[in-house]
């Protein structure tokens, strides 16, 4: 029997953001909502585990009322409790906000042996959230893992690195992060979607989890966004005109001055 | 009689066989019943002669049914018929039951010598034969007995082993075709109301089937009544690519589960151990084995229903996962943006309904002519069409979104009934009475499917719109040059809808046409391989149905292949793309064709 | 409070990467007038090449514990130094290990930490750093600066350029014997993976060729050119499956390999919905084609109507002058 907390972002499709070319800005008016596809990865491991130990799956969100559907389709994949962690108060939490948020969390749900999310989510790419929560709740961390094996009171990770491939081990509990690697994440149908909702589910403020204002949002972030540039629009269907020695030289430029040209 | 060499000796079997056993039930009823209680005879006079007569020649015909079908065994070996056991039995059986009946009347002819003996043209024959070699006496006697208990004991055990062998078919084709459901062609079966769940609230459903138990009776029976015959099988696409999927053996697997099994509740899951779920994915549901069938077996519906069951599992891979949360997330199943759905009108007069509220006609643009660069070509010529005849229409911009007959055809229920009952609104908001569509798929959805839904709209596809156009004189179409074209017929605008002269008649006038029909063509016709959710995920196969149907156009060497679905032309741009050597063949959509024809307005 | 932190510290556990972080940390430092610091984990490369890299002072940890590289550890270690020390800013190399660490160091520390950023400047006036990094699947690039000290960043390999080796810089080599608690996981077992090469949906720059190559042999002039840009190659489904030049791992489309390369070329591509939907999110898409009326024009950035033949080769030189000046 294992209980298992994780945790899921819901973000926007970024495929689908519009940039604004007179604002300069992005415009998520009708853009879909998905849960972040690593922590898709990390509710299907969950869920796979449950089902080979037994035991109990808690899926947690942080983020605006419309992170609901996020937990309903983690619900519909086999997770048996919900928990929105929702309040203005959050809004222009960084990574270090959100872990005291998402630490809050589990504190009070307390009874867990195991943490999984995903390494990274799909909008930001930070990486931050997951070791930063291990390091608040003085847990362990593995991370990149694309196996996991429960052993009793243990757990054996499998790893992937840029060069190697490590098998780490560790006493529960533990915070573990997944990469898209580690299993085909199983897809709910709308029917499992809708049979969802008859599962619980909690939406938390700050005030239950006993969070000050000087912790929450902007006021508790230690990084601070000075400035966005959107870049990227439309195709820009530049054609290129003119004798194929000179476009050469000329294309070579133009990508060099996107950028795009460096190795890494 | 759609294949007519078997056809014909299944006839001559069947109706041999049938002829012989009202033939000796009446001697039956006349010997043990007639004339024990009523004293009288029923076979006499002219009646008996032409009986005598019937009931030889009829026997003749069904001996030459059986050597027919011996030498198709044996010899012509058509794929895909295998020969069993059973089939060497059963024509063992059958042929020594009618010799020894020939042989039995032939004595009884020699033995009696009554004067009608000749009408009973063979046996007398025999007779004769034995009355020379001086075998009519007390021996052809005691041989005819003992013939006579072996002609009954053979026929009784034909009768008792009806249930064990492919004869059942007797039995069960003709209830298999009577309890068939009465869904028009086209419509999948409904395994729920998504509307009267939302009212329930439960949404604890069973979808799909994993077992034979999940199985409808009607589509048990239909396993039991396959005869083995593989004319399914010779017109599977997917069986012609070299998929896992061969829709008789497919039948066959779940029949011999079910009888092996018949006592026991759970069979357990069948889908994985029994069959694999990449034969169920490679069905592009074009419908040509359940128009081969004889005997009304609906693959399609047993295909889809163990679909479902995986689709409900949600252990799909990346492709279908792809397509199903694209539909979901951006309402089309590329996976573009909603917003871009009208770029292709960029430049052209298109107005949306909201922009112009009075129209006749809603043209229905599509997922692939809003977003397949190669359709956007198909809907620019319709414009211009529509344009040129002066049809007042309008589209729905970017309210229109996938009609979700892929996620139907998939097993996603939920989302296609979902998506039905939106759109059944939104036609309703804006009052549309007719549609026009350039996508077969949707059409057969439209018209077949919707109307469970609420649809209460027309639909019709762009080759009989077009058709009705020109005919009725609204669009005038230039002479133009002469050309050979051959017409592939799209399965879900052929067999789905019937309809197969429109598009022929477009394009005979367009000018000197000479239209060359393919060997397989109209209901016959072959798929591209694209159906049944096939053109969105990647398929193991040993050769593609486009290329293969491609080559099939090729060997008739025409000007142009002309198509009239947005699912086959792309399929067969990807067979061009993927020749050794190029191909002169020009690929258009009917459509296209007859914009190059018209007149800018 | 602010004012107490100085120093550019750098660390990362791959020693050319670190080599990279030193070449920006010398900028930084003289920037600021402060010392810059390599922070090193004993065994491996000798701490004198990093001071002739332009470190001013090497602080080598000399436990054996540290060796393998553990998140635990490695974290304690550095937590400790760093509380000790108070450096401004801190620069970590973001491999895995790196992203996996920075964030509990910087959270260890209770400060703020910007991943993988693309860019630091010093702002003018009060120095802090400005630190840019993309999110939003590249549509967005965002200027971080951390709130706290000492700030810290993760720098992905290529960012930066190492400075030569000069033998005559002069710098310290402080050898350090931190007390570490033996790490909260067990390392069982590391396997050296075999370098295949990188994966095509994880590679950052694309060349991509359809039926527009005429003959197998003439793959190689897309392999001259995507070895110039430091790509791999890729082609359309038809290459792979129909004529399998290329194996069924390297077409990208519908029922392929999806990629999200900062830079795909696509030369004798024509552009069919199939293979668009496999290659949207590429930053950049060049296309190159002898057919103007090619669908794949509408999808790029960059359109060339030209003979591939012709062209490819004088790109292929193009780019080789670039990386040369």
């Amino acid at each position: 029997m294992v209980k298992v907390i994780v945790f899921v972002k819901q973000v926007f499709q970024s495929s689908e953001l519009r940039v604004d070319r007179a604002t300069k800005t992005i415009n998520t008016q009708g853009v879909p909502r998905v849960i972040s596809e690593t922590d898709k990865n990390a509710v299907e491991e969950a869920v796979k585990i449950k089902e080979k130990h037994g035991g109990k799956v808690t899926a947690v969100t942080m983020g605006p009322p419309e992170a609901k559907e996020a937990l309903r389709e983690a619900l519909a994949m086999g997770v048996d409790e919900g928990y929105l962690i929702s309040d203005p108060l959050f809004e222009g939490s960084d990574a270090h906000a959100t872990a005291n948020v998402l630490a809050a969390a589990i504190t009070k749900i307390l009874d867990y042996d195991m943490i999984l999310c995903g390494a990274y989510s799909e909008d930001l790419f930070a990486f931050q959230v997951g070791p930063r929560l291990a390091d608040i709740c003085n847990l362990p961390q593995i991370t990149y893992a694309t196996k996991v094996v429960l052993e009793g009171t243990k757990v054996v990770v499998e790893r992937d690195l840029e060069n190697e491939r490590q098998l780490v081990e560790s006493k529960l509990p533990c915070l573990i992060t997944v990469v898209r690697e580690i299993n085909e994440p199983r897809l709910p149908t709308l029917m499992a979607i809708m049979a969802a909702s008859k599962k619980p589910m909690t939406t938390w403020t700050a005030a239950d989890l006993n969070l000050g204002e000087d912790e929450l949002g902007f006021k508790g972030s230690l990084v601070k966004v000075l400035r966005s540039t959107v870049s990227v629009g439309e195709r820009k269907r530049i054609m290129l005109q003119g004798d194929v020695k000179e476009i050469s030289p000329r294309l070579v430029k133009a990508l060099s001055e996107e950028g795009v040209l460096k190795a890494s | 009689m759609k294949r007519p060499f078997p056809g014909l000796m299944h006839l001559l079997i069947y109706a041999g066989m049938v002829v012989l056993l009202i033939g000796t039930t009446l001697v039956f009823l006349e010997n043990d019943i007639w004339e024990t209680f009523f004293h009288s005879k029923i076979l006499v006079g002219s009646f008996y002669l032409f009986y005598e007569l019937i009931l030889d020649a009829f026997g003749l015909l069904a001996i030459a049914g059986l050597l027919i079908a011996i030498y198709r065994r044996t010899f012509s070996r058509p794929p895909n018929l295998p020969t069993s056991r059973d089939d060497v039995y059963i024509f063992s059986l059958l042929l020594t039951i009618l010799f020894t009946g020939y042989l039995m009347e032939g004595i009884r002819l020699a033995v009696d010598k009554p004067l009608w003996a000749p009408w009973s043209f063979v046996g007398y024959q025999i007779a004769r034969f034995l009355e020379s070699r001086g075998f009519d006496g007390q021996t052809a006697i005691s041989l005819y007995r003992g013939l006579w208990w072996f002609h009954a004991l053979l026929a009784f055990a034909g009768v008792a082993s009806i249930p064990y062998t492919k004869l059942f078919h007797i039995v069960t084709s003709p209830l298999n075709a009577l309890f068939l459901h009465s869904r028009p062609v086209g419509q999948l079966s409904t395994p729920f109301d998504l509307r009267q769940l939302l009212e329930t609230g439960n949404f604890d459903v069973k979808v799909g089937a994993a077992s034979i138990a999940d199985f409808s009776w009607q589509q048990r029976l239909s396993f039991d009544s396959c005869t083995s015959c593989g004319r399914c099988t010779n017109a599977c696409p997917a069986t012609a690519s070299g998929t896992l999927l061969s829709p008789m053996h497919l039948v066959l697997k779940l029949r011999d589960v079910m009888l092996s099994n018949w006592k026991s509740e759970s069979i357990g899951n069948l889908i994985g151990e029994l069959v694999d779920p990449e034969e169920l994915w490679a069905c592009t549901t074009c419908r040509a084995c359940v128009h081969e069938c004889p005997v009304l077996i609906d693959h399609i519906d047993v295909i889809v229903d163990m679909r479902r069951h995986i689709v409900t599992e949600g252990k799909l891979d990346r492709g279908k996962k792809d397509l199903l949360m694209n539909l979901n997330n951006v309402a089309n199943p590329y996976g573009l943006p909603q917003a871009d759905r009208l770029k292709w009108a960029i430049g052209l007069d298109v107005k949306t309904v909201k922009e112009q509220p009075e129209f006749d006609v809603l043209y229905w643009v599509g997922c692939a002519g809003s977003y397949d660069p190669r359709n956007q070509k198909v809907s620019r010529s319709i414009v211009k069409i529509l344009h040129a005849a002066k049809v007042p229409f309008a589209v729905l911009g970017n309210e229109e979104r996938c009609s979700c007959e892929v996620a139907r055809r998939i097993g996603e229920e939920g989302r296609f009934q979902q998506v039905a009952l939106e759109l059944v609104e939104l036609f309703k908001r804006y009052n549309v009475k007719l549609v026009l569509t350039q996508c077969p798929h949707c059409l057969n959805t439209f018209k077949n499917e919707y109307p469970e839904f609420g649809a209460a709209f027309q639909i019709v596809h762009h080759s009989q719109f077009i058709d009705q156009l020109i005919r009725s004189g609204k669009l005038k179409v230039k002479e133009g040059a002469e050309k050979v074209v051959t017409f592939h017929d799209p399965c879900y605008l052929g067999r789905y809808s019937g309809t197969y002269d429109e598009p022929r008649k477009v394009i005979s006038s367009l000018g000197p046409i000479t239209l060359k029909e393919m060997p397989r063509s109209r209901e016959d016709s072959f798929c591209c391989g694209g159906g049944g959710a096939n053109f969105w995920y990647k398929i193991e196969q040993k050769r593609k149905a486009s290329a293969i149907r491609f080559d099939e156009a090729q060997r008739l060497n025409p000007d142009i292949l002309a198509t009239a679905c947005p699912f086959c032309t792309s399929m067969f741009e990807d067979a061009l793309a993927s020749k050794e050597t190029p191909s002169s063949i020009a690929l258009r959509d009917i459509a296209e064709l007859v914009a190059d024809l018209v007149e800018s307005s | 409070m602010w004012e107490e932190f100085k120093g550019v510290w750098v660390f990362s556990n791959n020693p050319q990467l670190t080599f990279e972080l030193l070449g920006k940390g010398r900028t930084l430092a003289d920037q600021l007038d402060t010392e810059l610091t390599a922070v090193v984990v004993g065994s491996g490369e000798d701490p004198e090449s990093y001071v002739q890299r332009g470190a001013d002072r090497v602080l080598l940890l000399a436990d054996p514990i540290l060796t393998a590289f553990q998140v635990d550890t490695h974290t304690g270690a550095l937590a400790a130094l760093a509380s000790e020390h108070k450096p401004d800013i801190i620069l970590i190399g973001a491999t895995r290990d790196g992203l996996e660490f920075a964030p509990r160091l910087a959270e260890r520390l209770k400060t703020g930490c910007a991943t993988e950023v693309i860019r630091i400047e010093l702002d003018s006036e009060k120095k802090f750093m400005l630190m840019d990094r993309v999110t939003c699947g590249g549509n967005i690039v965002e200027t971080h600066i951390s709130r706290s000290k000492p700030q810290i960043a993760t720098i992905p390999k290529g960012l930066f350029s190492p400075l030569p080796a000069d033998q005559s810089r002069k710098g310290e080599v402080i050898r350090i014997e931190p007390k570490i608690m033996p790490p909260n996981t067990q390392l069982l077992e590391r396997r050296s993976k075999m370098a295949k090469g990188v994966k095509l949906a994880e590679a950052p720059i694309i060349v991509s060729f359809g039926r527009g190559v005429k003959k197998k042999e003439d793959i190689a002039i897309i392999e001259q050119l995507s070895e110039a840009l430091g790509g791999v190659i890729g082609c359309s489904r038809p290459v792979a499956e129909d004529l399998g030049w290329l194996p069924e791992e390297q077409y990208i489309g519908l029922s392929g390999r999806k990629v999200s390369p900062k830079l795909y070329v696509a030369c004798g591509i024509s552009g069919q919905i199939q293979h668009l939907t496999g290659i949207r999110n590429s930053r950049i898409i060049v296309a190159i084609n002898n057919d103007p009326k090619a669908p794949i024009f509408e999808f790029s950035d960059y359109g060339v109507v030209a003979d591939l033949y012709e062209i490819l080769p004088l790109l292929t030189d193009a780019v080789k002058q670039m990386k040369r000046e």
